[in-house]
């Protein structure tokens, strides 16, 4: 049993943290970490971690080079980066996409030298019918201006985890995309702590006339998913088909065995989205415990089959209380508290 | 496909299917091509009872026998 962690937001930053130092060498590192929303200790650790990339043979002068005097920083890449790639379509297309999505994390410049390489590569790969972007939720720009105002405002948000629509008022404080969605932390004045909310998610925004204080914020911004502590536990047996999982989300610890199958935990702090997930895996998964949660597929199916053929649920239609998600990100437990 | 919706799940799923999806005019049925009948079940799905597939009869039918499966898992 092997603990497993998802590259998720930090690589995301460093990738496009990388293009920008490269583009501005001896830049403040005050600057940097402002522009990247970051603290200054955390672009330390990002720094000491560029310093591990290179390509084979791994020989020294086939590695990224930082030059940090801790005010200032450079990096300049390793020969191998200046030769010219040769790419099939499929490999332009991945790293077209990919490209696009680190433009999204805040920070990147719009018109840098990384979005001037993927101008470049879209026109080498002379794709006219197909187009490559990260799509934009309908209130991003509304929760993006609010918390650059300092305007609260009043969401309607549907939980996934939950499966229940609320309506809340927040104090936006940054958007950023992670995990292929859109996120925003923000305070929020009904659960009185901060919360991460998928931005997609936002049903209806209204403007409410008050304002927050906007300064921005020494922190980083919490990890898209943190589970709690008192997070029920559930160990899922996976199809190899449903391998993904142990990519997709954090598991706390995954064991594959020799036919490929796998057995993993996770921390799952919403019974929908536990749900959900045996939904979508249909076959390919069994919950090995808690017994409790074993049924959760099976009768989230008859609840759906029940709109299908239009008639009851059945006595097996409760849902399970003991259960429940990583789907619906929470801050960090130990994030600050406003109230 | 078409797809009945629940109202409040509506922008929810358009945000989810992307913008080939269409709203027919005055009702919550979201018509949509598709071309990956796993992936549009994963999708489907995820909404749980708010959203039902009304059409073509193969897909429909298949994500019923999809459910029968999961429904008849022993616990």
């Amino acid at each position: 049993v092997s603990p497993r962690a998802v590259a998720g937001a930090e690589i995301q930053r460093i990738l496009a943290i990388v293009p920008w130092i490269v583009a501005h060498p001896g830049a403040a590192k005050h600057d940097v970490a402002a522009r990247f929303g970051m603290t200054m200790e955390q672009l330390d650790d990002d720094l000491a971690l560029v310093l591990m990339i290179g390509v084979p043979p791994y020989s020294p002068g086939d590695y990224l080079d930082v030059d940090d005097d801790g005010e200032f920083v450079t990096i300049r890449l390793a020969d191998q980066f200046s030769r010219p790639l040769r790419l099939t379509p499929a490999e332009g297309l991945a790293l077209l996409a990919a490209g696009r999505a680190l433009l999204a994390v805040p920070g990147s410049d719009p018109e840098g030298p990384l979005a001037t390489a993927l101008a470049k590569l879209e026109r080498a790969l002379d794709l006219p019918e197909v187009g490559v972007a990260v799509g934009e939720p309908t209130f991003l720009a509304a929760v993006r201006d609010a918390a650059a105002r300092g305007e609260r405002v009043e969401i309607d948000y549907w939980s996934a985890g939950r499966d229940e629509l609320t309506t809340r008022r927040i104090d936006p404080e940054v958007a950023f995309f992670a995990m292929g969605e859109w996120y925003l932390s923000a305070y929020c004045h009904r659960a009185e702590d901060e919360r991460m909310f998928r931005v997609d998610r936002i049903r209806a925004l209204r403007p409410t006339g008050e304002h927050f204080d906007a300064t921005p914020r020494d922190e980083e911004i919490g990890e898209v998913f943190s589970p709690r502590p008192d997070d029920p536990r559930v160990t899922l047996e996976l199809a190899p088909a449903a391998a993904w999982v142990a990519e997709a989300y954090p598991a706390e610890s995954t064991t594959t065995r020799p036919d490929g199958s796998i057995q993993l935990v996770l921390a799952v702090s919403e019974p929908t989205w536990l749900e959900r997930l045996l939904l979508r895996l249909g076959p390919d998964a069994r919950v090995v415990e808690p017994a409790a949660a074993r049924r959760a597929g099976g009768d989230a199916a008859r609840r759906v089959l029940a709109r299908y053929t239009g008639g009851s649920v059945g006595e097996q239609s409760g849902r399970q209380d003991s259960t429940a998600g990583p789907a619906d990100r929470r801050p960090d437990p130990s994030a600050r508290n406003r109230a | 496909v078409r797809l009945a919706v629940d109202p409040d799940h509506l922008d929810g799923v358009l945000g989810e299917l992307g913008s080939d999806a269409s709203v027919e005019p005055g009702t919550t049925i979201i018509a949509i091509s598709v071309t990956n009948r796993a992936a549009f079940r994963g999708v489907v799905l995820g909404f749980l009872e708010h959203v039902e597939v009304l059409e073509p009869a193969d897909v429909r039918a298949d994500v019923v026998a999809w459910l029968e499966e999961v429904a008849a898992t022993p616990a």
